[in-house]
């Protein structure tokens, strides 16, 4: 596919660095020759310099041949106009990165944005905002990620020496209900086997129905802690995207914001209701102990800047909280997080290339190596009547060990895969595939 | 530096040249030439270098040393390989001549150590055209869109393709590589078939023809192309020298809209043109009022030479060398001009040349008013001052190296006109000069000192300089 990416920012660049990887033609628009001239360098794509909004620079690169328009510069009103002229130079599809919560909430007055020529709103305070509500909603979870319209959720878990299945196999876990998938070890995905040992500090990825992960006492057969407060650090977007999604679930948890700044507190106390605003600042420890921090809270940092994040957080899991959601602008951080015993991390900027790269590729491919280590990812895919692995159960089809059929749904029924198990056309499979089983996986799933 | 991906990459790129070599060893087989064995043992060498080399597992990613490392090491090696059939065929008498003699293919200079071409085996002479016309486009850009796993290999396109702002014209490096390659052949295979419709055998055509396209000026005949005595070959190779000249990502342009405008509204195109017509009509009055040739001839030999040498060709319709003194300044100050970005000409480039020609009279209207703000533009866009600063420091550059050349040739005793010319001619790809190595004349009489010199100059033109430099600066290497 063609597709002109608008911006070479982070986001802009992880974007086309993903896309050309993939065997998509990539055309970068951005103002600055310099990010252009660094992109120019690593990347396959080609780099145009110029106004991405302007339909001279379009037509520069051809725009009606363009498949797919991304524009995810820093500014809004640019994005929008980026992709409204290139949906009438015809583009199919147009993406378009929009923060100000002006444009994006519901308002009788506002078009719907397809109207507009935009078929695609990214807001990426929004989902980091969604991101954090699902991890709250699962605690001690690392990662969240829902397939098929949210009925499965493949959860990352982190393995910790107190859990009831440290040091256990596989085998002996008994799971009816879900399926290992993965098990990243040192940075590296295994494919778990029935006598694989978890181990401590082990990362594994599970599969099963959204309902069943409720409560992960079934799963970890530990007790999990009873989480009474939620405690946010910084009164920012995210922030207030979070209370809204926290109201509408009428959640019984106690909310409380810590934000430095007066302002900026007495305007969020005039928006929301049902939660209590400490106007300091959540970097200093006798801020954090006057609250009373400890283990029955939930602390999630969002204070904007990595720095203050990391350092509260560091604070906070000091106090004895256990999770700990913590925001990261960099995705060079990340592994920092694990470092100082954060839960999760949540990075905007890969939220936006992670919803960019779902929508390009039409099918829910999960890359973990965007989420975390790098060799290895989640598909789900739909086999048609000749695809190779309708023929014959599981067991016969001798599937190379680099892939792990996660769960297949059958008639809206969720099947936990066994040897025996039949995948029927039109059924949805997901699958976890090392990178270098990919080529069988394609294969498995072929047409012809 | 990352060397293993680095040997690696060069590697391959020598089993390409290694299995080039094969279409002269097939030109010697056919006609049972004394320089069969010459290729065979070549072709084995350079296999083996290059499988050793290949053997190399890389590691890492491309960037810009890793690209300068590649590019200039990999020039070295691939002439080294290269040097091979003339010197193990004895066509040459020293190594050193077979090296000057292959760097001159490679980097289209067409300066020649042969005082005795039409003697020479036939297989052995298409290896030496076949290098101008794989230099021309150039290898690296080649192996670019022949091996896959170059496609993070945007420096090392950008080391090889000549001019300040070498650009893709598709988004994919390959592709990139393959359309510039393929719009190349495809004017080659045109020439052929209009040089061999003019009266040339094919074999000549083919010769002349990777002469042309790749602007080299390795002829077949000892007189080059005046041999021919031929009004309509002459014209025929004008016109593609005149092509091969410009810009080639324009052509692609050009194809895509299905209009000429691309072409005609590029400022570099016409300044190009312009500087041809003027210098033609200025030579023509010389050699009109100077020599007393009618007209139409002058304008002939005028027309021939000046397309010759601003493209960095080198072909001669006439011994130049002999013109009035004024016709001969003009072909030795065009030795400096060159051909468009992105052509496979050489020397400084017409629109680095434009660009420091406007900095300059920028720079007098600042002198006069301070508070005057103007942006130096092309194909009206400004430029930003980075690109401005290193066309100055290339120019610069390109000075010093040429003076430096002049300097050690005069060292060697040649004569102040022969050294001036001759370096500048190498430096620029251009082949003849003046006078010791006018287009009579040949290379073989330097001083073996001299010769390695003007191999570096030549390599240092054709990759522009920086890459060259880079390479032998101490900073490069260090971890």
């Amino acid at each position: 596919m063609r597709i002109v990416v608008v911006g070479a920012g982070r986001v802009g660049y992880n974007i086309s660095q993903a896309l050309s990887g993939e065997d998509h033609d990539v055309i970068l628009i951005d103002k600055d020759p310099q990010v252009l001239k660094a992109a120019a360098n690593k990347l396959d794509v080609m780099t145009v310099m110029g106004n991405g909004a302007s339909a001279r620079t379009l037509e520069e690169v051809d725009i009606k041949s363009v498949d797919i328009m991304v524009a995810v510069t820093e500014n809004d009103e640019l994005n929008m106009i980026a992709c409204m002229t290139a949906k009438q130079c015809g583009v199919p599809m147009t993406v378009a990165r929009i923060r100000n919560s002006d444009y994006t909430s519901s308002h009788p007055y506002l078009l719907s944005y397809s109207s507009y020529g935009i078929d695609l709103i990214i807001n990426p305070e929004h989902l980091a905002a969604q991101e954090i509500f699902r991890l709250i909603e699962v605690p001690m979870a690392t990662e969240m990620e829902y397939f098929h319209d949210g009925k499965l959720s493949l959860i990352g878990l982190k393995i910790e020496k107190e859990l009831a299945i440290a040091e256990q196999r596989i085998s002996d876990l008994n799971l009816e209900r879900f399926t290992i998938v993965a098990v990243i070890r040192d940075g590296k995905a295994l494919i778990p086997r029935g006598n694989t040992k978890l181990l401590p500090k082990d990362k594994i990825f599970v599969l099963g129905e959204t309902r069943g992960f409720q409560n992960l006492n079934d799963l970890i057969k530990t007790k999990t802690p009873v989480f009474k407060r939620i405690i946010i650090a910084g009164g920012g977007l995210i922030t207030r995207y979070l209370l809204r999604l926290l109201r509408q679930k009428k959640n019984s948890l106690e909310i409380k914001i810590i934000e430095p700044q007066n302002e900026l507190c007495k305007t969020l106390a005039g928006e929301v209701e049902g939660c209590s605003i400490i106007c300091a600042d959540p970097t200093k420890r006798d801020v954090l102990e006057e609250e009373n921090l400890g283990a029955g809270d939930i602390f999630i940092s969002l204070l904007g800047s990595e720095n203050l994040n990391l350092v509260a957080s560091l604070l906070a899991r000091k106090l004895g909280v256990e999770e700990i959601i913590c925001e990261l602008g960099r995705e060079d951080y990340i592994p920092l997080g694990d470092t100082i015993g954060v839960t999760a991390t949540i990075t905007p900027r890969l939220l936006t290339t992670n919803t960019v790269l779902k929508l390009v590729r039409k099918s829910n491919i999960l890359n973990i190596n965007l989420l975390q280590s790098g060799d290895a990812e989640i598909i789900e895919l739909l086999p048609e009547e000749n695809s190779p692995v309708t023929k014959g159960n599981l067991r016969d089809l001798n599937i190379s060990p680099g892939i792990v059929i996660g769960a297949v749904i059958h008639d809206d029924k969720i099947i936990v895969p066994r040897g025996d198990t039949i995948i029927n056309p039109y059924d949805h499979v997901i699958i976890f595939a090392l990178k270098s089983a990919i080529p069988e996986v394609e294969k498995l799933f072929d047409t012809k | 530096m990352r060397l293993r991906l680095v040997f690696h990459t060069i590697g391959k790129i020598l089993l390409l040249l290694a299995f080039i070599m094969f279409i002269p060893l097939q030109v010697a087989i056919f006609n049972r030439g004394t320089d069969v064995f010459a290729f065979g043992r070549s072709i084995a060498l350079t296999l083996l270098v290059g499988a050793l080399l290949s053997l190399i597992k890389p590691e890492g990613e491309f960037r810009r040393r890793e690209g300068f490392a590649v590019v200039g090491l990999g020039w070295i090696l691939l002439t080294a390989c290269g040097a091979l059939p003339y010197y193990l065929s004895g066509t040459t008498p020293t190594y050193t001549d077979a090296f000057f003699e292959t760097m001159s293919g490679f980097t289209t200079t067409g300066a020649t150590i042969l005082p005795e071409i039409e003697s020479v085996a036939r297989g052995i002479l298409l290896w030496r055209s076949l290098t101008h016309w794989l230099g021309g486009m150039g290898i690296i850009v080649l192996s670019l869109a022949v091996f896959s796993f170059l496609r993070q290999g945007a420096s090392l396109f950008q080391a090889e393709v000549p001019g300040p702002f070498p650009d893709k014209i598709v988004p994919r490096l390959k592709k990139t590589a393959a359309t510039l390659w393929l719009i190349y052949i495809a004017f080659t295979l045109t020439e052929v078939i209009a040089l061999s419709w003019a009266g040339m055998s094919l074999y000549e055509s083919v010769i002349h023809t990777f002469g042309t396209m790749a602007t080299g000026g390795f002829s077949s005949r000892n007189l080059s192309v005046e041999s021919f005595h031929s009004v309509l070959i002459e014209g025929i190779i004008i016109t593609f020298m005149f092509l091969a000249g410009i810009n080639f990502s324009l052509y692609y342009r050009a194809l895509k809209k299905k209009s000429l405008k691309p072409l005609i509204t590029n400022d570099e195109t016409r300044v190009y043109t312009g500087i041809i017509l003027l210098a033609t009509l200025l030579i023509t009055i010389s050699l009109v009022t100077k020599m007393d040739l009618p007209l139409g001839e002058s304008l002939r030999r005028a027309g021939f030479q000046v397309v010759s040498i601003i493209t960095t060709t080198g072909f001669s319709s006439d011994n130049f060398d002999t013109w009035p003194v004024f016709a001969r300044g003009i072909l030795f100050t065009l030795m400096f001009f060159g051909g468009c970005t992105g052509s496979t000409g050489g020397a400084i480039k017409i629109a680095r040349i434009v660009v420091l020609v406007k900095y300059a009279r920028r720079q007098v209207q600042r002198a006069i008013n301070p508070r005057l703000i103007i942006q130096t533009k092309l194909d009206s866009a400004p430029l930003p001052d980075e690109v401005i600063h290193e066309i100055s420091a290339f120019f610069f550059m390109y000075i010093a190296l040429f003076t430096f050349g002049a300097l050690f040739l005069m060292a060697t005793g040649e004569e102040l006109v022969t050294s001036l010319t001759a370096a500048a001619s190498t430096i620029g790809n251009i082949g003849p000069g003046f006078v010791g190595v006018g287009p009579l004349k040949n290379y073989s009489g330097l001083h073996i000192a001299a010769k390695w010199v003007l191999s570096f100059l030549m390599l240092a033109g054709r990759l522009e300089i920086l890459p060259i430099f880079a390479l032998f600066s101490p900073r490069f290497w260090r971890k």
